[in-house]
């Protein structure tokens, strides 16, 4: 083959893969809109007249906490608040080499709680289990250090109540998000598990842990992860959802149907992805069952994190989330074009493979491929803008589209100021973020294959709602 | 300087699908901003209909009002999800001074149109507004809207076809109860509270004894969630027609009857531990001083659930005291039911 026919080839496969993928994500962003379309006014009335009963399934919500001794007591105060008829919350402390148990002893009055141990998941040894004297709704359990998915299992286990919900220490929530995650399961009786679309804290005003005034981050590095989460959400799990093929539901807040997560063996230990890697490995069980199931979506915003502000940790964090997906999908292949995969087996699953997982490989490779014939003089001035603003309109297209949902179904961002900012957030991201964040996916990626083991990295927080919290 | 390459083709399909793509980024942009300047205009506009008519709701609320303000049509679905959100609030005579605002209005007639409209939105303030209306007359236009495919347009009808006919309605409703599985229960329960629930009891009972056993879990919850007086009867119905353990478990979890006791203790043994779970509950409501010997077997029962739940019923039941049941938990053999008594007194204590 000619130097000629391969620079051909090549320009033909990026052209291909690039139109491919933004093909793929207006087809969901289609899907989404339909769905929001049916979705919201009926949501807006839903409101008028409602009120709990007692007929609202109970909630465990496990809560695991790893070195949190300094927001645990704001996170769990504000949890012990949330609008729901019947739950519970277990916090499980993994054996943080911190203050967290004392933290949590001292503030909730713990004492120890003759517990017995139910092992219907594996988990590292539970040293203790505390209930609250002051709130009886509050345990504790204080296990040796075996991950998060352990203490998620280990939260599992000790749960009383049909359904758990699974959150980060440092999630936001506001205080209807149980009444708005459970919905699902209380309209259709397939749903096994729920999750819901997650928003960033970075510049909103916090108090008391809840979310009182969405804005838009000072920090532009968050700015643009704002964009990136509302494309995620509002058309990348919208999307999904309508079709029963939602493959991810975020670790930061989602219910699932406790006696399913058991039969499907829990969350799998040593793994970063264990939020995905369990809703994979449900969808593979079910549809092997042939059990009608849903797993299901709403795209009210029922929780807020913190995204990183500088590169390093947002490197650590976006590597994390390429070993992540690995290991959800790769044990899972047999689900892929299986006969009864359904639109997650013959749809979702490909398209995240080769567009989430392998994708990167591609996009870099792409990349390197335009700047170096560029500077080698393998083609020309024009050739090279050509592709660079392909690029950045399809990178624009695809932002612009989430933007235009935000605007049309939410509206949470209502200063006109900030719809500007993440215009020009849509845009800005195009030279230099996307690039840098496929870098490092591709680095998650070369990782995974590596055999390196996945670890958390240190997540640099903010974290300053928890200061205001306890003004 | 000469390019080893251009592929002409590559290039034209490349700046096709920029220009494409930023004319639809471009377009969509735009879309963006006209939504936000309509919606910035609507809501003004509604703000200054809502700071005409708020008032003079909340003062017809308490009796007639002299003068009203202008009202355009455009501003008429503003002014009844309004009148519709003060009708949820008041009761009594505030209920019917709203109506007569609506009569002299003629809030039925704009409601009607909304309804036959095809914005889900205004559908549903259209229903809403003829539920609080609780006028017989439009029961005919509700009726079939019962049958929607949409269960947010059906689930409205519902409540408004109750509110409107507190019988009629409510055997319309009671008798789709148990096949309408997209209906949450949680809805339908606060619908027909709204209803007296002597009746809705009594409809719940009769639609039981005509169901077919799928539909006897959702109906028998039902009447769990209103605290029907009559669940026995319509338990001994389930327990003889529909033998199934998922039906014997929603049953045993919804007794509260003395009636139901040798049922009960029949369950204790069944080979279905979901349905031994409940029955160790129920043991826990309505058990005798008889039963103190079968919740302590149960409490060396295979399943965690089942000896959780027996010793927590053992706790409830007065025929045992917790100091009887601690040194029980000392001396039993079996150590897994003494592991169960222990928790549960443990948590007991806390209560």
């Amino acid at each position: 083959m000619t130097l000629e026919q391969v620079v051909v080839l090549s320009q033909w496969v990026f052209l291909t893969y690039f139109i491919l993928i933004t093909l793929g994500y207006l087809f969901l962003n289609l899907v989404a809109t339909v769905a929001l379309f049916r979705f919201m006014p009926g949501r807006r009335m839903d409101r008028l007249g409602v009120i709990p009963t007692n007929l609202e399934p109970p909630i465990s919500v496990l809560v695991p906490a790893y070195n949190e001794a300094t927001t645990i007591s704001a996170t769990v105060y504000s949890l012990l608040q949330l609008q729901y008829p019947k739950f519970e919350v277990l916090v499980i402390n993994d054996g943080s080499k911190d203050d967290t148990i004392e933290v949590l002893k001292e503030e909730f009055s713990l004492q120890p709680f003759p517990h017995v141990p139910r092992t219907e998941l594996q988990t590292a040894q539970v040293r203790e289990v505390y209930r609250s004297t002051t709130t009886p709704k509050l345990k504790v359990i204080d296990k040796e250090n075996g991950g998060k998915a352990d203490s998620l299992n280990a939260g599992i286990n000790a749960a009383r109540y049909p359904l758990v919900c699974g959150i980060d220490a440092d999630s936001i929530l506001q205080r209807d998000s149980l009444l708005q995650v459970v919905r699902p399961f209380l309209e259709d009786v397939r749903t096994v598990a729920c999750g819901g679309t997650v928003r960033l804290a970075n510049g909103c005003e916090v108090r008391q842990g809840f979310l009182i005034k969405p804005e838009l981050p000072d920090n532009w590095l968050a700015l643009v992860q704002v964009t990136e989460y509302l494309r995620a959400f509002l058309f990348g799990r919208m999307g999904w959802s309508p079709l029963n093929a939602l493959l991810i539901i975020s670790g930061a807040f989602g219910l699932f149907h406790r006696d399913t997560v058991i039969k499907a063996g829990g969350y799998r230990p040593n793994t970063i992805g264990e939020d995905m890697e369990l809703v994979v490995r449900m969808h593979h069980m079910l549809r092997k069952e042939r059990t009608p199931y849903r797993i299901s979506f709403v795209p009210d915003p029922v929780c807020w994190t913190e995204a990183p502000e500088d590169l390093r940790t947002l490197k650590n964090q976006r590597v994390r989330w390429q070993q992540g997906l690995c290991e959800s999908l790769f044990p899972h292949l047999g689900l892929m074009f299986s006969l009864r995969g359904g639109a997650v087996g013959w749809f979702a699953f490909p398209f995240m493979l080769i567009f989430e997982c392998f994708g990167p490989m591609i996009e870099v490779a792409g990349y390197a491929f335009i700047v170096l014939a560029f500077i080698t003089g393998v083609i020309s001035t024009k050739a090279f803008f050509v592709f660079l603003i392909l690029v950045v309109c399809l990178g624009m297209l695809l932002s612009v589209t989430a933007l235009y949902l935000e605007e049309v179904y939410f509206h949470v961002y209502r200063k006109p100021g900030h719809m500007l900012r993440l215009f020009i957030a849509a845009l800005v991201e195009n030279f230099g973020y996307r690039q840098l964040n496929s870098i490092w996916r591709l680095w998650g990626l070369l990782k995974h294959f590596s055999g390196a083991k996945s670890k958390w990295g240190e997540m640099k927080r903010k974290g300053d709602w928890t200061a205001r919290a306890e003004d | 300087m000469d390019f080893v390459t251009d592929s002409d083709l590559v290039i034209r399909i490349a700046l096709l699908v920029s220009g494409v793509t930023a004319l639809m980024a471009v377009a969509l942009m735009a879309n963006v901003l006209i939504v936000r300047m309509l919606s910035l205009r609507e809501e003004q506009r509604e703000d200054v209909v809502l700071q005409a008519w708020r008032p003079v709701i909340a003062e017809s609320a308490e009796g007639a009002v002299e003068k009203l303000p202008p009202l355009q049509r455009a501003d008429l679905p503003t002014v009844l999800a309004e009148w519709s959100r003060v009708q949820e609030i008041v009761r009594g005579e505030a209920t019917r001074n709203l109506n007569g605002l609506a009569r002299r209005l003629e809030f039925d007639r704009v409601a009607l149109r909304m309804v036959r409209g095809h914005s889900l939105r205004n559908r549903l303030i259209g229903i809403m507004t003829l539920g609080h209306l609780r006028s017989a007359t439009h029961r005919d236009v509700v009726l079939p809207l019962l049958e929607a495919d949409d269960p947010r347009i059906s689930l409205a009808a519902a409540r408004a076809l109750v509110q409107m006919d507190p019988v009629g309605g409510v055997s319309q409703v009671v008798a789709r109860a148990g096949t309408r599985p997209e209906w949450p229960l949680v809805r339908l329960a606060m619908i027909l509270r709204e209803a007296k629930v002597d009746t809705a009891c009594k409809s719940l009972l009769d639609t039981v004894q005509k169901s077919p056993a799928r539909a006897l879990p959702r109906l028998l919850r039902l009447m769990s969630g209103l605290d029907c007086a009559n669940r026995w009867a319509a338990i001994q119905h389930a327990i003889q027609f529909a033998p199934d353990p998922d039906v014997r478990a929603v049953c045993l979890s919804v007794l509260e009857v003395p009636e139901g006791l040798e049922f009960v203790r029949a369950s204790c043994i069944d080979d279905a531990w979901f349905v031994r779970v409940q029955a160790a509950s129920a043991l826990g409501r309505i058990g005798t001083a008889d039963d103190v010997g079968r919740l302590i077997e149960l409490l060396s029962d295979r399943v965690w659930w089942v000896r959780f739940r027996a010793a927590q019923a053992l706790i409830e039941l007065p025929f045992i005291s917790n100091e009887e049941l601690e040194r029980l938990s000392e001396t039993n053999e079996d150590r897994f039911a003494c592991d169960a008594l222990r928790e549960a007194l443990a948590e007991a204590k806390e209560k």
